[in-house]
């Protein structure tokens, strides 16, 4: 039996990523975790130049899931190429997640990664709902995701997913721009756009007001999306959102999904990421199945 | 090392009015636990809440078991305080920056208040036998609130207790006895450590800050990974931007604070 999955280019040892925001730049999970049970992880999105990121409070415990309103903070690719890349050594793929205010923005921060070693992917994040420029702005707008899936295309020759906002309205028109510009798979999806109001104070829970919803309240709107864009699209996708266990996970790719992420449940099982992988083996053995593809997509029918 | 284990619970009882005394097998963790870390725990029954939790240590024997002291002040912290011997939590731990004393210290005053004093009375027990002099200032609400019996714990630290309602002590906050603490403390070798609400830390902070004397705040921030990963635990900086609670801190020199900014925000 193989978990071995290639996503648009991508080649990972088996479809479990980890997804951007929950990982830091790469490797602060390393001394807990065991990253050799990943087919990749994702860093934390990097931009053209430093951002603070919202004030605080920044994440907001629903119980059944959470918003955060991080906004982005990173020290910037200056940072991030000259101290921080040579330095991450970890037993899986390293994919790079990339954003922007701007589609200049976009461009030069590709071009200033391409050629580095030791990245297998961009993450192209036209879909962060905490920040008041780009982001999500681009994401919804076919013809804003062309021009900055077109920018990086245009800098960098390894795979590109571009991470998608799980917006129904426009989903299959972005998903169809990503794909005309040259993306090759998508990420399906990034958070809710959310809030929490405190009654008491009545006023919003976080800082920055508004934030992004994760954990498993957006899992059936993540397959939802997924399952649809699978039937259409024609390109290859990650799934994301609201994966905790192995049945999750296999969920997406019965959707269709070529490979899936998680992320906010690591704030609440450490041990996911091992659980996750043994359920997807104990799934295949019992069915007798020798590889992700044979069952791939098996839903749609 | 930081360990990222299941972790029996050996006791969970009620010490003070909200106040709860959990004890945990953890192991190899013990050995590595330093006064100011913290560990970051789930119930691996409960359904809620979403994110683990994170607490001060409170005692580490070194060989295997560990203790925090917590509040129920939520739905997670009253959950928590079901919790009985046997069951199972999901622990990381020890995470964060521990008080660290500069090398000429000799004389250290602690000001802790509610839920801070359990951290102080750690790094009591570990430093206070190599100081000169450890002077504990604890302050509470009522006497009822003074959830550590401090002054059975820790030999050759003298405690002073100040109470809102007088009931145990000196009247007033925590805060009014480090003016007086800091006179007559006056010289070389000083250092000042706290750990409570953020207003009680800026008061401490702008109180060592006039002396001259180095002090380290441990803070307390909304946080979901504990690891410097997510970013979530912002305090602002004093040199811009924001510094991390699980990372950075929880324990920070009170001087790399913005604290005009983290009293707006």
């Amino acid at each position: 039996m193989s978990l071995e999955v290639e996503v648009g280019g991508l080649k990972l040892k088996n479809p479990m990523v980890g997804a951007s925001g929950l990982w830091g730049f790469g490797d602060e999970y390393a001394e807990v975790i065991d990253l050799s049970l990943f087919g990749a992880v994702i860093t934390k999105t990097i931009t053209l130049r430093p951002r603070e990121g919202n004030p605080p409070p920044r994440v907001v415990d629903l119980g059944h899931g959470m918003i955060n309103s991080i906004g982005l903070e990173n020290p910037g690719i200056d940072w991030f190429i000259g101290e921080k890349l040579d330095t991450i050594d970890i037993p899986c793929e390293l994919i790079v997640s990339i954003g922007g205010d701007s589609v200049e923005d976009y461009r030069v921060v590709a071009s200033r990664l391409a050629g580095k070693g030791g990245i297998a992917a961009l993450e192209v994040n036209i879909s962060c709902p905490n920040v008041s420029k780009g982001g999500i702005l681009f994401g919804r707008d076919p013809d804003a995701t062309s021009a900055v899936i077109e920018a990086v295309r245009g800098e960098i020759d390894i795979p590109i997913i571009a991470k998608l906002p799980p917006l129904p309205g426009c989903i299959e028109d972005v998903a169809g721009a990503a794909r005309g510009a040259g993306a090759d798979a998508l990420g399906v999806s990034n958070t809710l756009p959310s809030i929490s109001i405190d009654i008491e104070a009545q006023r919003p829970r976080l800082g920055g007001r508004t934030g992004g919803l994760s954990g498993p309240p957006l899992k059936p709107v993540a397959l939802y999306l997924v399952y649809r864009l699978a039937a259409s699209a024609d390109i290859p996708i990650i799934g994301i959102g609201g994966i905790e266990t192995s049945s999750d996970a296999i969920e997406f790719m019965l959707a269709g999904a070529s490979a899936f992420e998680i992320g906010s449940v690591i704030v609440k099982w450490l041990n996911a990421p091992s659980d996750i992988i043994m359920g997807i083996e104990e799934y295949m053995a019992d069915r007798g199945y020798k590889a992700i593809e044979e069952f791939r997509g098996k839903a749609l029918a | 090392m930081k360990y990222c284990i299941r972790a029996a619970i050996l006791e969970n009882e009620r010490i003070g009015d909200s106040y709860y005394l959990m004890k945990l097998d953890v192991g190899r963790m013990a050995s590595d636990c330093n006064p100011g870390e913290f560990i970051h725990l789930r119930s691996l029954a409960a359904d809620w809440p979403f994110l683990r939790r994170p607490f001060s240590i409170y005692s580490s024997d070194g060989e295997g078991t560990i203790e925090i002291v917590y509040k129920v002040v939520g739905k997670a912290t009253s959950l928590m305080s079901d919790a009985i011997p046997g069951d199972v939590f999901d622990v990381m731990g020890p995470l964060g920056r521990p008080f660290n004393l500069g090398a000429g210290a000799s004389r250290v005053i602690a000001v802790g208040g509610g839920v801070g004093i359990p951290p102080l009375v750690f790094f009591c027990r570990r430093y206070a036998a190599a100081l000169d002099e450890m002077h504990l200032i604890v302050g509470a609400k009522t006497s009822a609130e003074i959830i550590v019996p401090v002054s059975l714990i820790v030999e050759g630290v003298r405690v002073t207790y100040y109470t809102e309602d007088g009931s145990k002590g000196e009247e007033g906050i925590v805060t009014d006895g480090l003016g007086p603490a800091l006179e007559e403390a006056a010289g070389g070798g000083l250092e000042v450590i706290a750990c409570g609400p953020r207003g009680m830390l800026a008061e401490v902070a702008r109180a060592a800050r006039h002396k001259g004397v180095k002090c380290q705040v441990s803070v307390e921030e909304i946080m979901a990974c504990g690891v410097g990963a997510c970013l979530s635990c912002a305090v602002p900086g004093a040199g811009g931007g924001y510094l991390h609670a699980c990372k950075d801190g929880p324990v920070f020199d009170s001087e790399a604070i913005d604290w005009e900014r983290w009293a707006c925000e």
